[in-house]
């Protein structure tokens, strides 16, 4: 019986003592006019530390406590939907729907010919158009047509030792476009990938 | 003895030792110019500009001059006149020429002028010389020697105009204080401050290096692009250079960049940096003082202002870059006023990560610090009521302070800007950023000087004045 009545003050403690993170974070959204965290997603806070970013939720793309779900570090932040009025995809892989024009985005990523659009078949990422925009980094398909666009290929040299923040010191030029990657080269020391 | 001597009025009649005067201006035509051509003159002396023109006003190709260190130039075509007195000859090519730019400081006849030094290499006179009056550059580094940034001096000025343009600029001769090297885009007329597109662009193509890459020192450059070059936009080696109504957009490293040692007083005005793969703005210099005034960085996959040591940001907007809307380092003189920070997306992404650092030197007030990927403000104590007050810190995904307390007279209340998905960051009508600004008062003085939170000055503060009454940003 005692034992019943601790498990009970055990239960009733955790139900009612809302961890910090949960409570912050639902304060957040209210206050800013979001819906209130789900019942998933307080577990997920309460378990992981961060939520699964929302659709369309774009004021950041990621935060302290809400990221995609495919997040693993600073680096490769995971897949998000493109949005209007929203142009820095750096280290993201995007959703741009199939045929789209993107005018001055960032889709910068941390190593060279890395995939930056979503290319599901039917879908996302082919005949796409970028003017102006910074494609360092990303691999670049026959299909697209890219205007006024920085497609160099750099290699950035640093670390990730904290997981959640890439600290980048040095840079190595490797081509001005993924095609004229060298077939056999060295990656510099401390290349991050 | 007299051989020696003779070998020293050689070497000091070289042009090696030589410079153009101080009031020569260049000019520069991206795509239609010609390194050959002559492409400067004399502000002091000139009759007739022959620069700002796609073809030479005169080419010849049998300049000569009698001897080693004569200044006279002779053609037997002849062709020069009296209005090209001021007015740059290139000589290119040809025996014992030192290629380079000479003014032409007098004309005796069709046939004959002087420069304002000699263009032999000090073994004989030239002959068969390739040379040019008129007509603007095509680039500053050329492929030949003694190119137009070799001959840049204290004091001169290059007028870029806009057209197709896609060179690794490196400029290493410095100016002086009273006297700065000027680099300045125009449009279609010189002058004509070209705003948008139609500032000249420096479009590197995803080529290696720098848009512009200025080691010299005491510069002053203004209405220029730098974009997709691998390295920066714009590239800072000396100390004290100046840029103004500059854009540095989607390049492979930094947007504006003072770098490795002591750069000091870079200020960035009016500047636009965009889509970089690394910081906005970068400044970390030993004893730099970044100072950032009236500028926009957003977009970038860094930090939008990196600044190292002696802070000083004042109206500037820093939004949706991949890092810290501010990231300052170990410098106890940091004063950032009336900005914004808003957007910021990162895990670790803070509004102001102002390090640990304690000195009273901090001021950071009248700021909008919202919507950042983690906490609104970072930093070490805060001990005078002045350090930290009256800042807007709003919906910040972390904590809205880390190590800072709340200033006595922030708040927390939705700054509403106007159209911040399209970059409009003026405050719209109610927003509580309105009016809730240092100072309320100025000790002394009598009336109300309450400004708003934020850049925008320009809406009706709580003095009651709107319109012309606030800043005019």
């Amino acid at each position: 019986m005692p034992i019943l009545i601790l498990c009970l003050v055990l239960w009733s403690a955790t139900a009612w003592a809302e961890p910090a993170e949960v409570a912050h974070e639902r304060a957040r959204l209210v206050s800013s006019g979001k819906p209130d965290l789900t019942a998933k997603e307080v577990d997920d806070l309460t378990m992981r530390g961060w939520r699964n970013r929302r659709p369309g939720e774009h004021t950041p793309l990621i935060g302290r406590t809400f990221r995609p779900s495919d997040y693993v570090n600073d680096a490769h932040r995971g897949t998000v939907d493109f949005v209007s009025g929203w142009r820095n995809y750096s280290y993201h892989l995007v959703q741009i729907p199939s045929g789209s024009t993107v005018l001055e985005v960032n889709l910068s990523q941390i190593a060279p010919d890395t995939e930056c659009v979503d290319r599901t078949p039917g879908i996302y990422g082919h005949n796409l158009t970028f003017q102006d925009s910074n494609l360092v980094n990303c691999k670049v398909y026959p299909d697209w047509t890219v205007i006024g666009s920085n497609t160099a290929q750099i290699d950035h040299i640093g670390n990730l030792d904290d997981p959640d923040q890439v600290v980048v010191e040095d840079a190595v030029y490797v081509a001005d476009h993924p095609s004229r990657i060298p077939p056999v080269r060295v990656k510099p020391p401390k290349a991050l990938e | 003895m007299r051989a020696a001597w003779l070998l020293s009025l050689a070497l000091w009649a070289s042009p090696v030792w030589a410079a153009l005067p101080a009031t020569t201006v260049f000019e520069v035509h991206p795509a239609n110019g010609n390194d050959t051509f002559g492409a400067c003159y004399d502000t002091a002396t000139v009759v007739t500009d022959y620069t700002n023109q796609d073809t030479a006003q005169l080419t010849l190709t049998d300049c000569a001059t009698s001897g080693a260190g004569v200044t006279t130039v002779t053609s037997v075509t002849g062709g020069f006149t009296a209005a090209m007195v001021g007015n740059c000859i290139r000589i290119d090519s040809g025996t014992n020429v030192t290629a380079g730019f000479y003014m032409i400081t007098s004309r005796t006849d069709t046939n004959t002028i002087a420069v304002d030094r000699a263009p032999d290499n000090a073994v004989g006179g030239i002959s068969g010389g390739a040379c040019k009056v008129g007509g603007a550059a095509k680039t500053f580094e050329s492929a030949t020697t003694n190119d137009l940034s070799d001959a840049l001096v204290a004091g001169a000025k290059v007028w870029i105009k806009n057209e197709a343009m896609n060179e690794a600029v490196t400029s290493t001769i410095s100016g002086t204080g009273g006297s700065p090297i000027i680099l300045e885009g125009y449009n279609t007329t010189r002058g004509d401050a070209p705003t948008g597109a139609t500032r000249p662009t420096n479009d590197r193509a995803a080529g290696a290096g720098d848009a512009w890459n200025i080691s010299g020192s005491q510069y002053l450059v203004r209405y220029l692009i730098g974009k997709s070059a691998a390295g920066d936009g714009f590239d800072s080696g000396g100390q004290n250079i100046a840029y103004e109504y500059c854009r540095a957009t989607a390049n492979g490293a930094d947007g504006f960049v003072s770098g490795d040692n002591d750069r000091s007083n870079s200020p960035w005005f009016y500047l636009e940096s965009d889509l970089n793969t690394s910081d906005g703005f970068q400044e970390t210099g030993g004893a730099a003082q970044g100072r950032a005034i009236w500028s926009y960085s957003h977009d970038n996959t860094a930090v939008g202002f990196n600044l190292a040591t002696h802070v000083n940001i004042f109206g500037v907007i820093s939004e949706s870059n991949a890092s810290h809307g501010t990231l300052n380092g170990s410098g106890s003189q940091h004063i950032i006023l009336n900005s914004v920070f808003d957007g910021n997306t990162g895990v670790n992404t803070d509004g102001i990560n102002r390090g640990t650092n304690t000195g009273l030197g901090t001021v950071i007030a009248n700021n909008i610090v919202s919507n950042n990927g983690d906490d609104g403000l970072v930093g070490g104590t805060i001990v005078a009521e002045f350090q930290i007050n009256f800042n807007d810190v709003y919906n910040n995904t972390g904590a809205a302070y880390t190590g800072f307390v709340a200033g006595a007279n922030d708040i927390t209340t939705d700054p509403s800007f106007t159209d911040r998905a399209n970059g409009d960051f003026t405050l719209a009508s109610g927003s509580g950023a309105l009016g809730a600004g240092l100072p309320q008062s100025i000790p002394g003085a009598t009336g109300d000087y309450q400004w708003n939170i934020g850049v925008d000055q320009d809406d009706v503060c709580a003095g009651g004045t709107g319109g012309a009454g606030g800043w005019g940003f």
